[in-house]
């Protein structure tokens, strides 16, 4: 059976607008852009490190291939973008399977949207971002580990 | 949706629970080994990409299991996330062809390509 598609009439500028969404349509936007750094960034991840199967030396040529400040900086935005995506990316498929939304209640005035319901954990999820952020800032900038 | 889209889209969903698991042990490997250290993740010491460990880790049939699973279910995820994302741009029907094949033969190349780094690098572990 055909399948009858509607014109994306928005297209890109309608990831920009959040209108009466509110703060989940932002958090959208940012799940889908850091979902499209993150593919990105995977797709080289897999051919760079797969250097490892040519032996020590490759290895080591590959590593420093990808060593510097700005690949450094560039690798700490991934893990930034990693955890929002991936805390953000739990929220949602909570939501998706119905846990976080509840069971279906009578309509009574007024209203409680399945928004309203889940933004509770919407916020815990991302003061837990900003802490898996630091954490990792931590780790990455003031330990000298990297 | 159609049904097969249904389909694709839970897997996408429950692909990104397992990558939640599996990536979060990956980064806690790589990037969080100062803050909570596991010896058990970097078994030779000091910095988590130094040879050493690299070849610490792939003795670990466990590491290599791991590795094939996470690249699999990653390569899913991604792309089909990506996918959906262009096919929202309502391409063409023969553009619309072009990239799910695009983007099929790309993870498939991609996922042969991670399981022989994941495979080899443990026979030449294993060997060391």
């Amino acid at each position: 059976m055909e399948v009858k598609r509607y014109p994306n009439k928005l297209g890109l500028k309608g990831w920009l607008g959040g209108g009466r969404w509110g703060v989940e349509r932002y958090l959208y936007t940012l799940h889908r852009v850091t979902g499209l750094g993150l593919v990105l960034y995977f797709l080289l991840h897999i051919i760079v490190t797969a250097s490892r199967a040519l032996g020590e030396t490759q290895w080591i040529d590959a590593m420093g291939l990808v060593s510097g400040t700005l690949f450094y900086i560039g690798e700490y935005l991934v893990f930034v973008a990693f955890a929002f995506h991936a805390l953000n990316g739990l929220r949602l498929a909570l939501i998706e399977f119905g846990i976080l939304t509840g069971p279906a209640e009578e309509p009574i005035y007024p209203y409680r949207s399945s928004l309203n319901v889940q933004r509770p954990f919407m916020v815990v999820m991302m003061i837990l971002v900003a802490v898996v952020v630091l954490a990792g800032g931590w780790d990455f900038f003031l330990t000298g580990g990297h | 949706m159609a049904i097969k889209d249904t389909k694709l889209w839970t897997w996408h969903v429950l692909a990104g629970l397992i990558i939640f698991v599996l990536l979060g042990l990956h980064m806690l490997t790589m990037h969080l080994n100062e803050l909570l250290p596991i010896a058990a993740l970097n078994p030779a010491g000091g910095h988590p990409i130094d040879w050493a460990n690299v070849v610490a880790r792939a003795q670990q049939i466990s590491t290599m299991v791991v590795y094939i699973l996470l690249l699999g279910v990653a390569l899913y995820h991604g792309l089909y996330g990506l996918r959906n994302i262009l096919m929202e741009l309502n391409p063409s029907q023969g553009l619309r062809g072009l990239i799910s094949g695009t983007i099929i033969f790309v993870g498939v190349v991609l996922f042969v390509v991670g399981t022989w780094a994941a495979i080899a690098v443990r026979s030449t572990a294993l060997g060391a």
